[in-house]
């Protein structure tokens, strides 16, 4: 049979086409991963707090505002009015106090822009790995050096279960873990 | 053509110009060119772009597209926001408890609402209350989502314009007091009442307002009772019963454990002796009964008796066993009245066997047996079943402790009568509806309706639109009852109260302060805490000083809001004499052509659940049909007839009839026709309308027997079809091929008490060895497992409604059920084995039996479906594609497909909005189209008791845990635990010679147990 | 086959097969969008009433 333009585009022209446009799709999927998933994602908070002043240079403990991070599932941002048990008094003139307190007798709630999200179909748990003596600082980073919280870790499924499955390694400071669990129905139900 | 400039037209010729006249060379060389010359002197094609216009305007679009794509950035993962100030106790993601009171029903049950960031997603029974013990009815349950109705009224309506409540209140006192003026009545039109505060509300608007008049009728009541025990023993208030007590039951048209009195305490005394694991000492119930029943299909022995010779059924009973003795003196006026009776009438129907075993074993059993009468029975068979109690000597099962208590007597036939008659003379001023709906549920010949429409101010204070109030000129709306405060007395020394756990969502008032405002005459006198301020000063003047508790009354109000039931010390009236001759006064049946009995629908209550997508789709315990009523016929009479199962047919009685769809029901007496009540709703949201024919009309204001119960009834076949969508295939029971396939395939295994005795491993004579081929999975440590026992399993499907509720299962409505996708995860399959005539009924909750070696596991192309190491069989959502191939190689059918996005789907999604959507436990996935799903042993309880258990520092036991439909169960017959653990009632259970598997021998290995049902016949065959 | 035709049989069904796919897939995305436009969004207010008690201890 005589070759004809359309043998030569569909036996070269189109699997190359095919195959150029998949390996740059899956290529750029898989690399582009982190940032997708958010690592150095920094965006800018409705007020100016600093991880660094209030975690780092007072030493205040995560806990103190983050309280519910030992009893149930979310961890929490602390409600305006754990600010003001300090703010009513200390450094009340300050620009970004006085945007705080202005949010507290209005009664308004502070929207804050979320940094760290794990997706809705899985059930993360905070007060589980919080009370088997995780360290924040784990999965969250160097908070306490971060000016403005952005998120330095990987939050897909594979960072989780590669903790789970090697915990000895990821988690250096305990002296005794168990491997975490890795059947489905604890994050998926 | 010619060089000339000049246009020729026939003999003339135009020119422009004079030079053009001229034919100047000039004007010709113009002429040549398009454009004069030096205009596109500067367009060279040569230096045009490459790009063509449709390649530029091809990469104009393209690259405005992805600038659109980059305008949102694709990171943001939205907002955060905490609250400005936390109230205490309230943390994101912890539920929290209150304890409050079901109104569901007259029976006032306590109960405990879960709510999740201040909205209630939970309700369940109230463990410190001593009537209903920790259990609620699956009306209970499913009333939840009566809160989050999306046609809930949500402000006053003045002839269904919107109005102001201040214009409104105005108004109506303006009328009440006009109507005081007139000297004309003022009627407050109500249902059952149970809270003595409401009565001091009524008294106080009664004293203000003193024209007034409180009319309480409530469709399905005790009033037959409770005026033959006033005959009886001169008092209104009668005791309950101790089911846990007596040997041997007879229960007369009596649901006692499925639809009347408070079935929830019933069922739980009752199969207190049904215990395998302990003794064997079960009861034996008798049924005597028309229609088949929740109690007739659980009883030992069942006789066909219709209800209208249920008086000449007891008689002759009484006669029987006086000639054997009698606990009382019987009078020989009594004696003489008895002695007509004869069992021998019955013998035909019922057989000489069943008759002989019911006389020997009430009088072998005198003092340790009971007779009860249902409530639809006429009075007279009540006073004669008082006296049959007392000459057995049967009075102690009776409990004085629990009296069944009068907050507010209903009003009699005659008082309507006469508000009729009243409103008809225009000698009514005001009528105000107090969350009723008489002119659904009174009888129509009362002429309720018309008379009503005469009265110039009508007022209806209701949740949502229903018949009353489509014919009010006010229309108020009032609090859910998960709004309100209140509190109930209906049991004796058992004070318990009602608390909103949410503050109302829309402009709604409480109906109590609402009649407080018009007291108080000020329109501005209205404030939220006016209701709750009443009811905490009715608190400390009647219950505080009778409690005389330590502390002061701030911190007992506080503590008894806690607790939610306050018990209080009675003193116990004891049993006076009976007064044998109100039996004189009684008169034999008359019974000609057909029967009907018109009963209690089991979820619809008297029509007001109507618009409760979950109840409307809770399959008929018996029958398995959902979103309808039917006319339910023996299989005899459906003969005599020619009607089929969907036949419309049209049922008589004194000229008012009703056509509706024929059900063929096996073990109903013949010539009785069984409908129920409550359906047939016209003013109703989308759910409830038109759903069922309305079989009120069939009662009468006059009625020779009982309101229920009408014996010359006709009943024919009508013209056309009406389908009725069941979720249980419809099978004959002549069909060779199912005929008792259940038995055969040992998926209901049973046995008689006798025969157990005799021979304990009876169940495992013919089991075969099963083994497997491939290596088993070990689990060492916690194995999930349940335990259901099908002897205290009474089909009441509070277990299916817990589960809804649970797990956010989406209503699915009639046409969907039609081709079998309901939703539910879990059902209750129900068998007939026997006759037609005399079958008997075997039930059996199904649900993922999370299979060690499960078949749906190992087919699913992209493993959404595993097994854990715990013990169960997960399903994850997110993985799901739909290939559906799990569910076909499942053998108990047990996975419900998402055929479509039901909430979108279900009555042009009714249910998706921002309102409905709150009632979804947060803990659970909604799913959505296109995926599988089934039970998940309550995944999200077991992970949160792990959660706790490790915040705690203690190890996770099996009986942490308690699934939605472990905690619904009234019975205790779902059993859940550990299976590793050997002291664990679920190990227990499973190591019992009476639990068996469905389907052992595919080897899949299930991990639900069933215990084998024994009933307790003389023989030890099943009949 | 006739070689003056511009749009033979196969060139023609395959752009109306096109067509209607494209046709589909777009209307989908516009019915998205209307439908969203009619949910019914109903102003809630969640509140918990104040003098409610709690019970948390006992469950």
């Amino acid at each position: 049979m005589k070759k004809t333009v359309l043998d030569y585009a569909l036996k070269i022209r189109l699997p190359l086409t095919l195959f150029v446009v998949a390996t740059t799709f899956v290529l750029t999927y898989y690399i582009s991963r982190p940032e997708r998933d958010g690592i150095g994602y920094t965006p800018q908070q409705p007020i100016n707090f600093s991880h660094k002043l209030h975690a780092g240079t007072m030493g205040i403990d995560c806990q103190y505002c983050h309280i519910n991070v030992t009893k149930g599932r979310y961890a929490t941002i602390p409600s305006a009015n754990i600010c003001m048990n300090c703010h009513t008094l200390a450094r009340k003139d300050r620009p970004e106090i006085v945007k705080l307190t202005q949010y507290y007798e209005e009664g308004k709630p502070i929207p804050w822009k979320r940094v760290h999200k794990v997706p809705d179909y899985a059930y993360f748990n905070h007060s589980v790995h919080v009370n088997k003596n995780i360290d924040c600082t784990s999965c969250h980073g160097d908070v306490k050096e971060m000016e403005v919280v952005g998120q330095v870790r990987q939050f897909t499924m594979k960072a989780c279960l590669d903790c789970h499955r090697q915990p000895h390694e990821n988690l250096p400071y305990l002296k005794q873990v168990n491997i975490g669990p890795e059947n489905c129905a604890v994050c998926h139900r | 053509m010619n060089n000339s400039d000049k246009i020729k037209d026939d003999n003339k010729s135009y020119w422009k110009s004079l030079k053009a006249y001229d034919n100047d060379p000039e004007v010709l060389k113009l002429k040549q060119n398009e454009f004069v010359d030096g205009v596109t002197d500067e367009f060279k094609s040569s230096q045009l772009p490459d790009i063509s216009r449709r390649k530029f305007l091809a990469l104009l679009s393209a690259s405005a597209a992805l600038t659109a794509t980059a305008c949102t950035d694709y990171r943001d993962k939205g907002e955060i926001v905490p609250y400005n100030k936390r109230p205490e106790n309230v943390s994101p993601g912890t539920a929290n408890f209150y304890a409050s009171t079901c109104n569901g029903c007259s029976q006032a049950c306590g109960i405990i609402v879960k709510t999740r960031e201040g909205r209630p997603i939970k309700i369940d029974g109230n463990t410190d209350h001593p009537i209903n013990k920790g259990k609620i009815c699956a009306k209970g349950q499913a009333s939840i989502l009566n809160l989050y109705d999306p046609e809930r009224l949500n402000n006053p309506t003045y002839n269904k314009r919107k109005i102001d409540w201040s214009d409104a209140d105005s108004n109506i006192i303006d009328a009440l007091n006009k109507s005081q003026t007139d000297g004309k009545q003022i009627a407050i039109v109500t249902g059952a009442i149970v809270s003595p505060t409401i009565k001091k509300v009524f008294d106080t608007f009664t004293a203000k307002y003193n024209n007034t008049k409180i009319y309480s009728y409530d469709l399905l009541n005790d009033a037959i009772r409770r005026d033959a025990w006033f005959e009886c023993y001169g008092s209104n208030d009668y005791p309950s019963i101790k089911w846990n007590e007596p040997n041997i039951i007879l229960a007369l048209d009596s649901d006692f454990l499925g639809s009347e009195g408070n079935y929830i305490e019933n069922m739980n005394l009752f199969t207190q002796k049904r215990e395998t694991l302990s003794k064997l000492d079960f009861n034996r119930l008798y049924a005597a009964e028309g229609r088949m029943s929740v109690t007739g299909s659980l009883a030992d022995y069942r006789l066909r008796i219709p209800p209208d010779q249920q008086y000449d059924f007891v008689m002759a009973l009484t006669n029987e066993l006086l000639k054997k003795g009698s606990a009382i003196s019987i009078n020989s006026q009594v004696q003489a009245k008895v002695q007509k009776f004869s069992l021998n009438k019955f013998e035909r129907t019922v057989g000489k066997e069943k008759l002989t075993h019911l006389v020997e074993d009430l009088n072998a059993n005198r003092g340790k047996s009971i007779i009860h009468a249902g409530d639809t029975l006429s009075k007279d068979v009540h006073i004669a079943v008082n006296l049959l109690n007392e000459i057995l000597g049967n009075t102690q099962i009776y409990d004085y402790k629990k009296t069944f208590k009068t907050v507010l007597p209903g009003s009699t036939k005659g008082d309507f009568k006469q508000l009729i008659a009243s409103m008809n003379n225009d000698g009514v001023g005001v009528v105000i509806h107090f969350d009723s709906n008489p002119v659904f549920t009174l009888a129509g010949d009362f002429g309720y309706t018309s008379a009503l429409k005469k009265v110039e101010t009508i007022v209806a204070l209701t949740e949502s639109e229903n018949e009353t109030s489509s014919v009010a000129h006010y229309t108020l709306p009032i609090n859910n009852q998960l709004e309100n405060w209140g509190d109930a007395y209906v049991r004796g020394g058992v004070y318990s109260l009602q608390q909103p756990v949410i503050s109302p969502v829309f402009n709604t008032r409480q109906k109590e302060a609402v009649l407080l405002t018009w007291i108080n005459g000020k329109t501005n006198s209205y404030s939220h805490n006016i209701y709750h301020n009443f009811l905490m000063d009715n608190f400390n003047t009647e219950i505080y000083p009778r409690k005389k508790p330590f502390s002061d009354q701030k911190t007992f109000w506080l503590s008894a809001l806690h607790d939610g039931v306050v018990t209080l010390d009675e003193n116990i009236q004891p049993s006076k004499e009976i007064n044998t001759s109100a039996l004189l006064n009684t008169n034999e049946s008359l019974s000609n052509g057909f029967v009907l009995h018109l009963t209690n629908s089991y979820y619809l209550s008297d029509g007001k659940f109507a618009n409760n997508g979950w109840l409307q789709e809770l399959p008929h315990p018996i029958t398995k049909v959902a979103w309808d009523n039917y006319a339910a016929v023996s299989p005899n009479t459906a003969k005599e007839i020619s009607v089929e199962n969907n036949d419309l047919v049209e049922v008589n009685i004194n000229g008012r009839n009703l056509t509706l769809p024929a059900l063929v029901q096996p073990g109903m007496s013949d010539k009785t026709i069984n409908i129920e009540l409550g359906y047939g709703r016209k003013v109703c949201g989308d759910v409830g309308k038109d759903v069922g024919s309305n079989s009120i009309k069939l009662i009468s204001k006059d009625s020779s027997i009982s309101p229920f119960i009408y014996s010359n009834a006709s009943i024919k076949k009508s013209s056309g079809t009406h389908k009725l969508v069941t979720t249980q295939e419809h099978h004959s029971l002549d069909d060779t091929f199912v005929k008792d396939f259940h038995r055969i395939r040992n998926i209901i295994q049973e046995g008689t008490v006798n025969k157990y005795k005799n021979d304990s491993n009876f169940l495992h004579h013919e089991k075969h060895e099963v083994f497997s081929i491939t290596n088993e999975h070990e689990y060492n440590g916690m194995k999930w497992a349940m335990a259901i026992d099908l002897n205290k399993c009474t089909n009441c499907s509070v277990c299916i409604s817990s589960c809804n509720v649970e797990n956010n299962i989406p209503v699915v409505g009639k046409p969907q059920v039609e081709r079998g996708r309901e939703m539910q995860w879990m059902r209750i399959d129900r068998y007939y084995s026997g006759t037609p005539d005399e079958p008997i009924v075997s039930n059996q909750p199904m649900l993922c039996q999370h299979c060690d070696n499960a078949p749906c596991e190992n087919v699913c192309p992209v493993n959404a479906t595993n097994h854990s190491p715990d013990g169960l069989n997960q399903m994850v959502y997110n993985r799901c594609v739909g290939t559906r191939y799990c569910s076909n190689n499942c053998p108990y059918k047990v996975r419900r497909y998402n055929f479509f996005d039901y909430r979108d789907e279900f009555a042009d999604a009714y249910y998706e909005n921002d309102l409905t959507a709150l009632v979804n436990n947060p803990e659970v996935t909604v799913r959505s189209r296109g995926v599988m799903e089934k039970c998940t042993f309550c995944v999200q309880r077991i992970m949160e008791a792990r959660s706790n258990a490790i915040r705690d520092g203690r190890e996770l036991k099996g009986s942490d845990v308690v699934t939605a439909c472990q905690q619904a169960c009234p019975t205790n017959a779902i059993v859940f635990g550990n299976a590793n653990d050997p002291e664990s009632p679920v190990a227990k259970l499973r190591d019992l010679n009476l639990a068996y598997h469905v389907l052992e021998e595919l080897n899949i290995k299930p991990n639900v147990t069933y215990i084998a049902k024994l009933r307790n016949t003389h023989s030890e065959e099943i009949a | 086959m006739s070689e003056n035709k511009n749009l033979d049989r196969k060139k023609f069904l395959s752009i109306v097969g096109l067509g209607a796919g494209i046709g589909f897939l777009s209307s989908l995305t516009v019915v998205k969008l209307f439908k969203s436009k009619i949910y019914n969004r109903k102003n809630v207010s969640v509140k918990i009433h104040p003098s409610a008690v709690k019970r948390n201890d006992k469950v």
